[in-house]
Parts: structure tokens; C-alpha cells; sequence
């Protein structure tokens, strides 16, 4: 350091100072708060639209599922033979100067409706000539014969007179129809949302589990059990997993809970991979060694200094394997290994739907409506989270 | 790289041998015999003689010998279900429907998912790509067994361009390839599409640019062939999801493949069948991974290098 005489001695030229204003002050430089990560992560998803879409359909969906059925007048399990496979679309009646309105379904059962869709009784064939092909009701006093020879039916009043089709109007009753077995369509699908969404969750959270323990011990150990561990799951990656649920579904029998239980016990490989990765680059780093030198055990280290800091891709992956869950335990009730009657998946839903898709569209298109749309949520939320979980992800 | 071949095909036996193994124990830890059926009981005598039949007597270690022995010869044990039938049979049969659906699924797969990609990829937030991120996200959320359906009542039922079942002639798997190919399509479009826009924005690309290279000869020569080693690492698993896809494309549409015995044996309690079709299914998926690993060894010199240096790690 020079002293007080040494700098004196140097010879500043004259202009390199400025004098300051007599009332200047000091900007400081620390305007903006500081943002933890997380909030840097919430700013970053925020700007995203499509995943804050998404998160509030998952919301409305989780919230109907949980909150639907009691409001609902009907239950999951009620059957009705007389109200089998009724379409949310109705052709209405108007029978007489009244108004009364009839509805007549396909298979020639006759109700009685208000003029807004609402079914109010099912009347029953007073006559049936199955050699003309006609039928003969009374509505409310009033003789009306149904021929169905014709597609759609021709209805005549007694005195011969043809009645047109009067309206089409949304079935209030049922709105999204009934199933065959006269099952109101609306309340199990959702039901159905209920047990594929737990299905997703639960699964999501065993995939969770096990995939950070397997692969956070691999990572965290290293050397030759890490070798050994990921050697293992090599192996599993090269079989057919998709084989092996179904094996395990034979083993344990199938139901909701083995069926959530299963694909969270056979998914977990690229959650192990992805919490190794994780583990093996952080724990290099500083502060792990900073913790072990005061004396944290292995425990304590992973859990609360390795995995925090690893949460954001495993997040990522978590919320990703929610929609497969949903698509997995689709295809299980495809193959008759889903759920058990009378509970409903959406997949089962699909699943029974198949059969009458020809005559009964509308029991297919609501499920698979529901599938899609919750699938699409869980895209957007999962793109949105890695976009703002670690933007080098970005793709 | 002959090394190399040699070292993954044994590594490929051991792991085989592992899935065998699994497979055998999980199919034996399944309660109650194969006979033990609620709904048509059977009588003590009667089961006995089934057990007797079938071997399963014997203790378990033999029956387990036994049956890596049969696989050895290609001989994977009676079914239970289709009597007088060998699992080896049901496979034999089942497998160029099996084979057929998935290699024209597969042709899809790169006919389509590829070129879309690309498109999107050289109009990068114009119309075209945003129309093709639409349907390729579409592709992904609809389930596999609703496309069918629909395919199904819409082509086969309504306008009756295709046959409703069967496996006569092409025809009747287009239908089938396409509902099997449609979310692998949408998923390789969009892998292809992000590593072309990657491709693009390399240095090399520029130089080619600045050199005064036509614009298409650049996406031909000089970004395609790296674009696509992405989707090459890929078609493995794409060929799973293919080959379980195919369970329930053979159920809807009817065709007498692999997968319509395996799903029919889960529902008939058929264990050899079930079993059988596992370790046949894991060996051509073993068998894919291979080709594709070394595929993609001749593609990409650097994986190439890296591989005969460092073994098979």
C-alpha cells in the first residue's frame, strides 16, 4: 500500500475527477427482490398458457370427481331396464293440443316427456303387431299407432293423421345418455374420473417412491452397486412392461388398488434413471461435501440436501407418468383386466361402449372424451413444468 | 465393432435367461392351479389327472428345467385352453399376422412421422407447423382403442372402403396399421421436428448457407441425415409400443395374430400361453433393440468410436 506521502507525490492530471452534485445519492443496485427458486419457477410457468390451462381443467375434473356424485340424483350402480341405452339427443312428439311430448326410442319404448327433454315416465306398448309393424300406445287418453316400417318411425293419431317429428331437444334427464343396462352415462363417467384419476395419482406416487429410493441409493452409493442397480435396470427396460403389469394383474387379481399399485411398481425405471442422474452430478458439488464435514448422515444427506435440489426433473416425470397410468389402466380394462363391475374406469366405460358403437355412439364419445381431454391437461402441465423447472430442457 | 455384436449377443442370452426365470416364478405364484376354476369345478380325480398330464406334479425345479430345456428346442409346453395345441403352434401361426401388422405400421411410422417433422420443422411457427403440433399433440391424448373404433365404424361399417375382419388380403391391415402407427407418428413428427430445428441452427448448416448451397440441398444432404438419429434410438421402443399395441388392434379388428391369443389366454387363465408369449415377445424385443443399436452405430460414427473403446457400457 502506498502512504499518505506517496500519494501525494503522483501526479493525477487535473480532469480526472468530477465534482458531485451536492444532492446526489447512491442507486442501489438490489431494486428488485430477490426470487427464490421456486418463485422463479412459478414466474417462468405462469407465462405459459397452455399449462395454466391445464392445470385448471385437472382442478375442475379432480373437483367434479370428488364433488359430482353428491349432487347427483343418481348412483353409479343404478340400473333402470326400463331407460337402457337412451341417447343425449331426443326426438320429440306432440301428441294432441296439450302439451304433452313423447319420446320413442329405438327399440320402441315409448316416454313421455316435458317439451325441455325431461323424461317423465315410460309408457308401455298397449299393442304390438309385429306382422304389420305397427304398435299401438295411449298417451294420456289419446290412441297413437307407431309404424316402424319406416326409419325414423311414421306416428299417426287414431284418426290417421300423421304426426311429424316436433323437436330435438337435449336429454335433461339423463344428459349424457344411458348405458345398457339403463345406468345413467353422466355419474359413471364421473366415477370414472374418480378411479383413473386415483389410479394416475396413486401409481405416480409409488413410482415416485420407489424410483428415488432405487435410484437415488445407485447414485448416492456408486461404484459397483451402482454398476449393479442400473445393470438390473437395463435388463427390465429390454422387457415388455406392458406384459409384465398384465402378469402381475393375473397374480393379484384385478381392482382398482392392484391395478394403481401394479403400474407404479412396473413404471418406476425411468424415474431410478432419472434420480441417479440427478444424484450422481449434485453430489459433487460443495454443499453436500459442507454437510458431510459437520456430519450428516447418508439419510439426511439424500433427503434433505440431494433430493430438493434434484425435485424439478423428477417432477417432471412424475406428473408425465400420471396420463400413462390413465392410458395403462385403459388398456387393462381393454383386456378384461381392469377394474370389477360395477365400479367404472373410463376405460372400461370405452371398453363396454365397443360393442354398440354402431347403434349407440354416444356411449363411447363421452369417456373417450374424458380420457383425451385429462391426457391433454397432463401434457401441457408436464410440458409447462419442465419448461419452467429447468429451461435447458426446453425443447 | 465385431466385438461389440458378439459382447450384446451374449449379454442379450443372459438377460433372456433372467426374463425366463421371472417369468416362470411370477407364473407360478399365481394362486390356485390352472384348474382351479370357480365357475365349472372340476373333479378331485379329474384335476389330478390334469396335473398329471401337464407335469405339474413334479417339483418345481424340475418343471422349470423342463421348461428351459423346451425352449431350447423351440418348444414352449401345451396350452391349456386350445387343447391338443402347442404354444410353439399358436406363436407359429400368430406371428405373420403379428409381424405383418407391425412392419406396415412401422413403414407408417417413417413415411409419415418423418416427413411431417421436417415440414414443421422449415416452417418453424408459420400455419403449417402449428397445424401439425395440433394434431400430432391430438394424436398422443386419444387412446389407441378409440382410434380404432372409430376408424373401424367410420371406414369399415359406414363408407365400407375396407373389410370389417379378417386377414385376407392388404387391405385389411391398413386400417389396422394406421390406428396402431397414429400416436408413434404423432410422437416421432414431434421428436424430428425439435432436432431438426436443432440441426438447423448449427454452425455447419450456416456454412453450408453461406456457401451458397440450395435450400434444399441443405435439408437433404446436409440436415436430414442428423436430424433423424434421435428418431433412429427411438424405434426400439416404438416397436414395443407397436408389438402391445397390436393386443388390442387384433381384438377390434378381428385378426388372428399373437395378440388376440395372448388376450384371449389372460382371460382363459392359459399360463404356458401367457408365458410363452412373454419370453417370445421380450426375445423380439431384445432382438429389435440389437439391430437398432447397431444400426445406429453405422449411422453415427461417434457412437461407433465410443462403443469399441469402452465395451458395451
Amino acid at each position: 500500500m502506498l502512504n499518505d506521502r506517496q500519494l501525494n507525490q503522483i501526479d493525477f492530471p487535473s480532469d480526472s475527477w468530477d465534482e458531485l452534485d451536492k444532492d446526489f445519492q447512491f442507486v442501489e443496485d438490489e431494486d428488485l427482490p430477490t426470487m427464490t427458486y421456486w418463485q422463479d419457477v412459478w414466474r417462468r410457468f405462469k407465462q405459459n398458457k397452455l399449462s395454466i390451462m391445464g392445470v385448471i381443467i385437472i382442478f375442475l375434473i379432480t373437483i367434479i370427481a370428488i364433488f359430482g356424485p353428491l349432487i347427483s340424483p343418481y348412483t353409479y350402480s343404478h340400473q333402470d331396464l326400463n331407460y337402457t341405452a337412451i341417447p343425449p339427443l331426443l326426438n320429440l312428439w306432440k301428441i294432441g293440443n296439450e302439451d304433452t311430448y313423447i319420446y320413442i326410442h329405438k327399440s320402441l319404448r315409448i316416454y313421455t316427456s316435458t317439451v325441455k327433454g325431461r323424461l317423465i315416465e315410460y309408457i308401455p306398448l298397449q299393442k304390438n303387431d309385429l306382422i304389420n309393424k305397427k304398435a299401438i300406445v295411449v298417451v294420456n287418453g289419446e290412441e297413437i299407432t307407431i309404424d316402424y316400417n319406416f326409419k325414423p318411425f311414421k306416428v299417426f293419431t287414431h284418426t290417421g293423421k300423421e304426426i311429424s317429428i316436433f323437436k330435438k331437444v337435449y336429454n335433461k334427464s339423463f344428459i349424457f345418455g344411458t348405458d345398457d343396462l339403463g345406468r345413467d352415462l353422466l355419474i359413471r363417467v364421473i366415477y370414472g374420473a374418480r378411479i383413473s384419476l386415483i389410479i394416475g395419482f396413486v401409481s405416480s406416487l409409488v413410482n415416485l417412491t420407489v424410483g428415488i429410493l432405487y435410484g437415488g441409493i445407485s447414485g448416492y452409493l456408486g461404484g459397483n452397486i451402482d454398476n449393479f442397480l442400473m445393470r438390473v435396470v437395463d435388463i427390465m427396460r429390454s422387457i415388455p412392461r406392458l406384459l409384465y403389469v398384465i402378469i402381475f394383474m393375473v397374480i393379484f387379481g384385478s381392482g382398482m388398488k392392484t391395478v394403481a399399485l401394479t403400474i407404479g411398481l412396473v413404471y418406476w425405471l425411468n424415474m431410478a434413471r432419472i434420480v441417479r442422474g440427478q444424484v450422481l452430478s449434485l453430489k459433487e458439488h460443495e454443499f453436500i461435501l459442507a454437510a458431510k464435514t459437520i456430519g450428516a448422515g447418508t439419510w439426511r444427506i439424500l433427503i434433505r440436501h440431494l433430493l430438493p435440489n434434484a425435485m424439478g426433473p423428477i417432477l417432471v416425470v412424475a406428473t408425465m407418468q400420471i396420463p400413462n397410468a390413465i392410458f395403462t389402466e385403459a388398456f387393462l380394462s381393454f383386456v378384461g383386466l381392469g377394474v370389477s363391475a360395477p365400479q367404472a374406469s373410463w376405460g372400461t366405460l370405452c371398453n363396454d361402449a365397443l360393442a354398440g358403437i354402431g347403434t349407440n355412439p354416444y356411449q363411447l364419445f363421452f369417456p373417450a372424451m374424458a380420457i383425451s381431454i385429462t391426457v391433454l391437461a397432463f401434457n401441457f402441465l408436464g410440458d409447462g413444468l419442465r419448461d419452467s423447472l429447468d429451461p435447458r430442457l426446453r425443447k | 465393432m465385431l466385438n461389440y455384436v458378439i459382447k450384446r449377443i451374449i449379454s442379450m442370452i443372459i438377460t433372456l435367461l433372467i426374463i425366463v426365470t421371472i417369468t416362470f416364478i411370477l407364473m407360478h405364484l399365481v394362486p390356485g392351479g390352472p384348474f382351479t376354476d370357480s365357475e365349472r369345478a372340476l373333479s378331485p380325480a379329474v384335476e389330478q389327472a390334469l396335473m398329471e398330464k401337464y407335469k405339474l406334479n413334479d417339483p418345481i425345479w424340475k418343471q422349470y428345467l423342463e421348461y428351459i430345456k423346451g425352449i431350447i428346442r423351440f418348444d414352449l409346453g401345451p396350452s391349456y385352453a386350445y387343447t391338443g395345441r402347442n404354444v410353439t403352434d399358436l406363436i407359429k401361426n400368430g406371428f405373420p399376422v403379428t409381424a405383418k401388422l407391425a412392419v406396415i405400421s412401422f413403414v407408417l411410422i417413417l413415411i409419415i412421422g418423418v416427413p411431417l417433422g421436417v415440414t414443421s420443422a422449415l416452417q418453424h411457427n408459420k400455419f403449417m407447423d402449428r397445424l401439425i403440433m395440433v394434431f400430432s399433440t391430438l394424436g398422443v391424448t386419444i387412446p389407441k382403442f378409440v382410434i380404432a373404433t372409430l376408424l373401424l365404424f367410420l371406414f369399415a361399417y359406414k363408407l365400407k372402403w375396407f373389410p370389417i375382419f379378417g386377414a385376407e388380403s392388404l387391405k385389411s391391415y391398413i386400417l389396422p396399421a394406421i390406428a396402431n402407427a397414429l400416436a408413434s407418428i404423432a410422437y416421432i413428427t414431434r421428436l424430428n421436428r425439435s432436432s431438426m430445428l436443432e440441426v438447423l441452427e448449427q454452425d455447419y448448416i450456416r456454412t453450408a448457407r453461406a456457401k451458397g448451397v440450395k435450400g434444399y440441398k441443405i435439408v437433404y444432404k446436409h440436415a436430414l441425415k442428423n436430424a433423424t438419429i434421435p428418431t433412429v434410438t427411438v424405434l426400439g421402443t416404438q416397436m414395443v409400443t407397436l408389438l402391445s399395441g397390436s393386443f388390442i388392434i387384433e381384438k377390434i379388428f378381428a385378426l388372428p395374430g399373437i395378440g388376440r391369443y395372448f388376450v384371449q389366454s389372460v382371460s382363459n387363465r392359459d399360463y404356458p400361453t401367457i408365458m410363452g408369449v412373454t419370453i417370445f415377445f421380450s426375445f423380439m424385443l431384445l432382438l429389435m433393440t440389437l439391430i437398432v443399436d447397431i444400426a445406429y452405430g453405422y449411422l453415427d460414427p461417434r457412437v461407433r468410436i465410443q462403443k469399441t473403446s469402452k465395451g458395451d457400457k
